[in-house]
């Protein structure tokens, strides 16, 4: 046995390979067709309508399915999809949905009222994390082939917009294997899925409307976002969803590269719970929005990624009132300490060190964030700890309403200004806060209930007044969306509603 | 073989039957352990309590623990790891996808790690307390206690922009490779593709050479260890003094010798490895059984974080029970 030797040929054998692949073969690749790579720090779980509710599934069973309602072109504007039209009686009880003629599902099945049907029943069925959205419904009734009608079990108006939602995608009634073999009416099909890694989506030359001008979707999985950022400056991927707030400003820099980007639905605040001292003190929670530097949040820590909220609204939704950028909070020490001194608290004196709860790991960039609001406070007198807790271990000292104050962000599930009021602000939705205030409440009820857009306009003007003033919460700011891509990607839309669509886009 | 083995083996497996029996109940215990619960976890801030309820009684989380277990010891003897709550897929496929892809980038590091660190450490000890002995020895030091993560993100700025060598993910997506074995190293070259081959070869090396590094450095050190306290006993002496050819000295008698702490080492470093080092695997975008585990749990997807765990621990009993049956081989004095 000569030990040494062997070792030896291997070692210079494998170097030999190594230096050979850098220097000789330089792999080039054949591409007939057109193909898009996608990179995103997004993991799909889920391809199945209805069990998706988080983000990174939604991305892609967007392109495989359509729901009902679709958006306007880069708003959050409803408009016509696999339903043609739509109408409400007077109360907003009953809806009936038109839907398109001639469009087929993936396997051929033509879709019919039938199997809208069908496919909701299903997913009340299964129960799976978004069947709750489907409680509005009371009864479903087929009224012909193409017609379909929703009775509700109270008045609601915002239900188009809930249409949207990928719950209300039809899925074909002959396919098995949901879960992993999607099959339903959208632009693309997919090809293969290995998780955590890649899926691959296939043009479907039958679409209801022209056929995808890409033939083939490959969206690739990076967990981190800066193997995610050298592989769109390596030319690797062509477009990139999940670039880091701190890398954009780079990114812009790079002559390959271009961004779009739209002001989107999420917002993030600054919570506390009303129902401890010291939050009971409408004068101290007023001090705290009055402390934050927001300015310096929004412009210098999150480098112009987002946009301020001075209510509790996004400017993107209906129903937002510009002038809560002149009534609602700015940046004013001064006014914090006086507003902190009349609430019995001089510089701070007699308040205890107050928590601040966040989970980090959902928003990288919420930690600097707390630690900016932590200095802030700090400045006026008030002692902040922050808690970074994982996602799940949050959530449950959320709901168990056990914290002096949280950050976190939300997401609509429809677009409709009802889906931030009720659920956030009235004392009937998930009262996160311990917030109560009967006139909130009866102004919400009405302008659920209303048929009249001019009437809800002016509602929700008036409860973003209210809250305004009663300020449960620091406002904020509301994150931008915005997405990398390489100069000759072309047709690229984004959506407020998170809405990522392949459909239009091609490589130039 | 004679008996002594045999019953040595026996032994052996029964053992590991209750150490994989005990990992069992205590990744049952410990998942559930954990604040929060899946459905909580999907449904973020719109987890009401009626919401959390509705899903979970779907998800049969509603019953109690013991009710809970025996579904699924019931299930686990007949080899089904159950479904992920989430994804509604079966544990079982999705461990055997991410698998071979820790595998792979383990193997690769490890066959580094041996043939670089073995002979390194051999020549070392032949050269002990000279200058260069001195130098080695620190930098093995430095080596196995850099940073995972700042290694692998030089490495990956090295690569990837430095060399312009592709770098992420096992393979460039627009390659299309039929599955055979899952090791894509094997893969491409059975579908007759070089190109993907190197390709594949090239995005290996940076994620494998993160992993490999420190256990090189570790290798030399015990190496070098080991092999200078057989070098100082008598029966090396006696052989140098019968005269044989010093590379018999080394070979026959010093490393065979040196050789029993070394696996059990590489045997243990072996295991963790495959436990998938979950920041190898989340820079290099790597879809191992460590970037798996790590999802289930911030998903708290049980039955996939108790599948995932129990396989790695099937691993970790077996590499260690193949360890010890090892030594009879290597060690004339366990062999008896």
């Amino acid at each position: 046995m000569n030990f040494p030797r062997t070792i030896a040929i291997i070692v210079i054998l494998i170097a030999a390979i190594i230096i050979a692949s850098i220097f000789v073969f330089r792999p080039g690749l054949q591409q007939p067709e057109k193909i898009i790579v996608v990179g995103t720090t997004h993991n799909p779980k889920t391809l199945d309508p209805a069990m998706v509710y988080d983000i990174a599934s939604a991305i892609v069973v967007q392109n495989i399915y359509d729901s009902l309602v679709g958006y306007k072109p880069g708003t959050a504007e409803l408009a016509p999809k696999l339903a043609e039209k739509w109408e409400a009686n007077e109360n907003s009880t009953i809806w009936t949905f038109y839907i398109r003629k001639g469009v087929k599902f993936h396997d051929g099945t033509e879709l019919t009222a039938d199997i809208v049907k069908y496919s909701i029943e299903r997913a009340q069925k299964l129960q799976g994390p978004p069947s709750f959205l489907l409680d509005v419904i009371d009864s479903i009734e087929i009224v012909d082939k193409y017609t379909i009608r929703f009775i509700l079990k109270y008045p609601f108006t915002p239900f188009p917009s809930l249409a949207a939602f990928t719950i209300f995608a039809p899925v074909s009634p002959t396919a098995e294997n949901l879960e992993e073999k999607p099959v339903g009416t959208g632009p693309f099909r997919l090809e293969s899925w290995k998780k955590g890694e890649q899926l691959v989506l296939i043009a479907n030359k039958d679409y209801w409307r022209d056929p995808p001008k890409t033939d083939k979707i490959i969206i690739k999985i990076y967990p981190d976002p800066i193997t995610l950022r050298v592989a769109l400056e390596k030319g690797e991927i062509d477009l990139a969803i999940g670039i880091q707030p701190q890398d954009v400003e780079v990114l812009l820099k790079n002559p390959n590269l271009k961004i779009v980007s739209v002001e989107g639905l999420v917002i993030e605040w600054l919570g506390m719970n009303l129902r401890r001292e010291p939050f009971n003190n409408k004068l101290l929670r007023k001090a705290i929005n009055y402390a934050i530097d927001y300015d310096y949040i929004i412009n210098v820590l999150l480098r112009g990624t987002a946009a301020r909220l001075y209510g509790p609204l996004p400017p993107a939704v209906f129903g937002y009132d510009q002038e809560v950028e002149k009534y609602g909070y700015r940046y004013n020490p001064d006014m914090a300490k006086q507003l902190l001194a009349e609430a019995g608290y001089p510089e701070g004196k007699g308040l205890r060190e107050l928590e601040l709860i966040i989970s980090s790991s959902e928003r990288a960039e919420r930690k600097e964030v707390a630690t900016v609001i932590q200095r802030n406070l700090k400045e006026i007198g008030i002692d902040v700890k922050i808690v970074d807790l994982e996602w799940p271990s949050f959530l449950e000292r959320l709901f168990n309403h056990d914290f002096d104050m949280y950050m976190v962000d939300w997401f609509p599930d429809y677009v409709d200004p009802d889906d931030w009021i009720v659920p956030l602000f009235a004392s009937y939705g998930l009262n996160l806060d311990g917030y109560n205030n009967t006139l909130v409440d009866e102004l919400a009820l009405k302008a659920r209930q209303t048929n009249d857009p001019q009437l809800r306009i002016e509602l929700y003007k008036q409860l973003q007044r209210v809250i305004v003033e009663d300020a449960p919460w620091a406002f904020l700011y509301v994150p931008k969306m915005y997405v990398f891509m390489q100069k000759n990607v072309e047709g690229f839309i984004l959506y407020p509603a998170y809405y990522i669509d392949f459909y239009p886009v091609y490589k130039a | 073989m004679d008996r002594n083995i045999i019953s040595y083996f026996f032994l052996r497996l029964i053992q590991s039957i209750f150490s994989i029996l005990g990992a069992v109940i205590i990744i049952f215990i410990l998942s559930r352990v954990l604040p929060g619960n899946p459905a909580i976890a999907i449904l973020g801030p719109k987890a009401t309590p009626e919401n959390i309820e509705r899903v979970m009684k779907e998800w049969g989380l509603d019953k109690n623990y013991l009710e809970q277990f025996s579904i699924y010891i019931s299930r686990l003897v007949q080899g089904d790891l159950g479904n992920s709550y989430i994804m509604g897929i079966s544990v079982n496929k999705l461990v055997i996808e991410r698998l071979p892809a820790s595998f792979e980038l383990v193997v690769f590091a490890f066959i580094i790690s041996l043939i670089i660190g073995i002979p390194l450490g051999i020549f070392i000890a032949k050269k002990h307390d000279s200058k260069l002995d001195l130098i080695f020895s620190s930098t093995s030091i430095l080596g196995f206690s850099f940073p995972t993560m700042l290694l692998g993100i030089l490495l990956l700025l090295f690569f990837g922009l430095g060399l312009h060598l592709p770098v992420g993910g096992r393979l460039d997506p627009r390659y299309t490779i039929k599955v055979y074995t899952g090791f894509m190293l094997i893969d491409t070259l059975l579908n007759g593709n070089i190109a993907a081959f190197i390709d594949a070869f090239l995005r290996i090396i940076p994620p494998a050479l993160t992993l490999a590094i420190p256990l090189t450095c570790l290798m030399v050190r015990f190496t070098r260890n080991s092999v200078l306290e057989v070098m100082m006993q008598d029966f090396v002496k006696t052989a140098k003094m019968k005269r044989l050819p010093e590379s018999i000295v080394m070979y026959r008698h010093i490393l065979r010798n040196a050789l029993v702490p070394i696996i059990t080492i590489a045997g243990l470093y072996f295991a963790v490895l495959v436990t998938g080092d979950i920041i190898v695997e989340t820079i290099f975008a790597w879809p191992g059984l460590g970037r798996l585990i790590w999802e289930a749990v911030t998903l708290r997807d049980y039955m996939v974080i108790q599948g995932a765990v129990l396989v790695v621990s099937i691993i970790y009993i077996s590499v260690n029970a193949i360890v010890d049956i090892l030594y009879f081989y290597i060690d004339p004095r366990i062999k008896g």
